[in-house]
């Protein structure tokens, strides 16, 4: 079996995104076996992915697909995300699973880089994917023409550089999703491109999810078990290793004990590692004082906080100084309230829409805020701890901003 | 560890982590049970969530049109696993003349989604598990893991709230339950390579006998087997490794007319 890459579609409405996964899975697997006939008979390969009769009719993606292909070298999982505005939280919810992401920007005339161009962009650097691949797509409507090819890719070379994108590690492609130029196999209409093909490309460049096993242990405590009479601390590995003997701190509780074993359903495990669901049974009594949203570790310095600050993106009802909202951090849950949003902006028009601060915070808009918690969470920057430094903030049950831990 | 394994650990983690956030985060959670591979896999990794012992009630919603050897295997499993088996059935639809000679949309909304919704009624079950695939249906690759419904199960797929990392949805005012989707992110040869792996008990019904084996289970009159000379999980893994056929070819529900099943779907057919 091919190691695994998920990649995120992006790009505005109209762009070819869902053409081009459609266009990918038909080339390469010929059909999705279990998803039924699609009529492509009009190059409508979307339609392989919008399977919601609103989506065909209306000719547009409102909800993330999953689709699974297997390239050369990996099994490549395509979450199709819409690239309309009004669902920009479903992208959201796409974007949070990936590992590396393709936009997709039309070359035609009047198209080119538009608003969900840049938006998409932002919250790709903002959630930390920094594996993108570009497809300058529709190459079909400008006669395959290298020029205006190149003068896109300078275009978004230069909002990426505006962004604080690195572009030095990002690779674009020229294609035409629609007519299946240059998507799994080098196009002839193009031969001044020296590139591979889109997909080659894509997995010289995508590298699968990084190996967090060899980074210091970390595990949110999710719950505490009764297990035959005994307390067992339930989690997910993060990060890390853990072996029986080892000395490992909690975070919230503030207590430091050995590992006593590590519990499977029917077996006791000598080690357990990154992405395991475990259970672990600790040293004397200490473990009843532990709870859910504790952080176990190997790494005696983080702590709990009374006061975080985050970079947001508002996916739902605007979010005012004071108002009482809900912050999760990995398995910590908190009410607090926001005191101050600063450097507030839509990252579509960013200059236009830059304020240094503000009493309130709207949809689709982002900015840092500064929240003060009623219980203390665990939550560190998301440069140096990933699984402390993603945020949800809510209001009621609804996830009105996501964001990083600054 | 083969690429096999490492694949089979990492989905088999994931799917523990959200059973156990279903069992932390509701107070009267219920997991659904059709009998088949899918569901038998959840309940599967259910125990090993919880070191052996399921902690919530399985319910098996019956049409009364099920197979003779999906009876006997579900009541030797319920037995051997310990579980809590509710059975739910739609009585009333069924003396009233409801069966297998109406539509699909009628008949499995009334034996299927009404029997679930009165239980549910009764019961007040906050979170219902359901063992649904993305890669079974393009509608359910819509889905996310934790998926709110509302008092009439309508499902709101064009507003479905944002689902970002590990870090799952609650339920709103307006919500009266969560539909918890432990399995969505494996294929079925994910769950075939994982039963051979584990030792899963299955249905014999999936071993082919004559030339033909049933791919997925569901009411006697409206499903068919499939052409396979797979008579053992080992076949049946490389079947599905080269097939052009879709899983659910031989559901008659799917087949009858475009969008069957968002249509089922919205009305709260899982």
């Amino acid at each position: 079996m091919k190691p695994k890459i998920t990649i995120i579609s992006t790009g505005h409405i109209d762009h070819g995104k869902s053409t081009l996964v459609g266009r990918i899975i038909y080339e390469l697997k010929q059909q999705l076996t279990n998803w039924g006939a699609v009529d492509i008979s009009n190059g409508n390969f979307a339609n392989f992915l919008d399977q919601l009769e609103e989506e065909r009719v209306g000719q547009m993606t409102i909800d993330v697909v999953h689709s699974q292909v297997e390239g050369k070298k990996y099994q490549l999982e395509f979450i199709d995300a819409p690239g309309h505005k009004e669902f920009i939280q479903n992208m959201m919810t796409g974007a949070s699973d990936a590992e590396g992401a393709q936009l997709v920007v039309s070359v035609a005339e009047n198209e080119g880089i538009e608003e969900q161009t840049v938006r998409h962009l932002f919250l790709l650097k903002l959630f930390g994917i920094n594996q993108i691949i570009v497809a300058v797509n529709k190459m079909d409507r400008v006669n395959y023409s290298e020029s205006r090819y190149n003068i896109l890719c300078a275009e978004i070379q230069k909002i990426m550089g505006e962004m604080g994108i690195d572009y030095s590690n990002i690779y674009f492609v020229p294609i035409s999703a629609r007519q299946g130029e240059n998507v799994t196999v080098k196009s002839e209409k193009m031969a001044w491109w020296q590139g591979k093909s889109y997909i080659d490309t894509l997995e010289d460049y995508f590298t699968p999810k990084e190996d967090l096993s060899e980074k210091p242990f970390l595990m949110p405590v999710q719950d505490i078990y009764d297990v035959d009479g005994q307390k067992v601390i339930i989690g997910k590995v993060e990060c890390g290793k853990i072996k029986k003997g080892d000395e490992v701190f909690f975070s919230l509780s503030g207590f430091k004990a050995k590992v006593n074993a590590i519990l499977e359903f029917g077996s006791e495990k000598e080690l357990a590692s990154a992405g395991d669901s475990i259970g672990l049974k600790i040293e004397g009594e200490t473990s009843k004082e532990v709870t859910r949203g504790d952080v176990c570790s190997t790494d005696g310095s983080l702590l709990p906080k009374s006061r975080v600050k985050v970079n947001a993106y508002v996916i739902g009802d605007e979010i005012s100084l004071d108002h009482e909202i809900s912050v999760r951090i990995g398995t910590g849950n908190s009410l607090g309230k926001v005191v101050s949003i600063k450097e507030i902006y839509d990252p579509a028009k960013k200059k236009e829409t830059f304020t240094s601060s503000a009493e309130e915070i709207v949809r689709d808009n982002a900015g840092e805020l500064e929240i003060e918690l009623s219980e203390p969470i665990v939550g560190e920057p998301f440069s140096a701890y990933p699984p402390l430094g993603r945020v949800i903030i809510s209001s009621g049950a609804i996830p009105q901003a996501a964001g990083v831990v600054l | 560890m083969s690429d096999v394994t490492t694949h089979l650990k990492e989905l088999e983690s994931k799917s523990i982590y959200i059973l156990r956030e279903a069992l932390n985060q509701f107070k009267k959670p219920a997991c659904l049970w059709s009998v088949g591979k899918d569901s038998t896999t959840s309940l599967w990794l259910a125990r090993k969530a919880f070191f052996g012992k399921i902690p919530f009630p399985v319910i098996h919603v019956d049409t009364g049109y099920k197979f003779p050897e999906m009876y006997s295997f579900r009541d030797k499993i319920a037995k051997e696993w310990g579980i809590d088996l509710i059975v739910a059935e739609n009585q009333e639809a069924k003396k009233a003349g409801m069966g297998p000679d109406k539509s699909h949309l009628e008949c499995c909304t009334a034996l299927k989604t009404l029997a679930l919704k009165k239980l549910l009624e009764k019961e007040k079950f906050d979170c219902l598990i359901v063992s649904i695939r993305r890669d079974e249906h393009g509608i359910r690759a819509k889905e996310r893991y934790f998926s709110p419904r509302d008092k009439e199960f309508k499902w709101d797929y064009k507003n479905q709230p944002a689902e970002m990392w590990n870090m799952f949805g609650s339920l709103s005012k307006e919500d009266d339950h969560m539909r918890v989707h432990p399995i969505l992110h494996w294929t079925e040869l994910d769950v075939w390579e994982y039963i051979k792996a584990e030792n899963i008990p299955v249905n014999p019904m999936y071993f082919a006998k004559d030339g033909k084996r049933y791919r997925s289970l569901g009411c006697m009159p409206c499903t068919q087997p499939i052409d396979s000379t797979a008579d053992t999980i080992e076949k049946i893994v490389e079947e599905l490794k080269t097939t052009t056929v879709a899983e659910r070819s031989g559901r008659d529900q799917d087949k009858e007319k475009a969008f069957m099943m968002q249509k089922l779907r919205t009305l709260g057919y899982m």
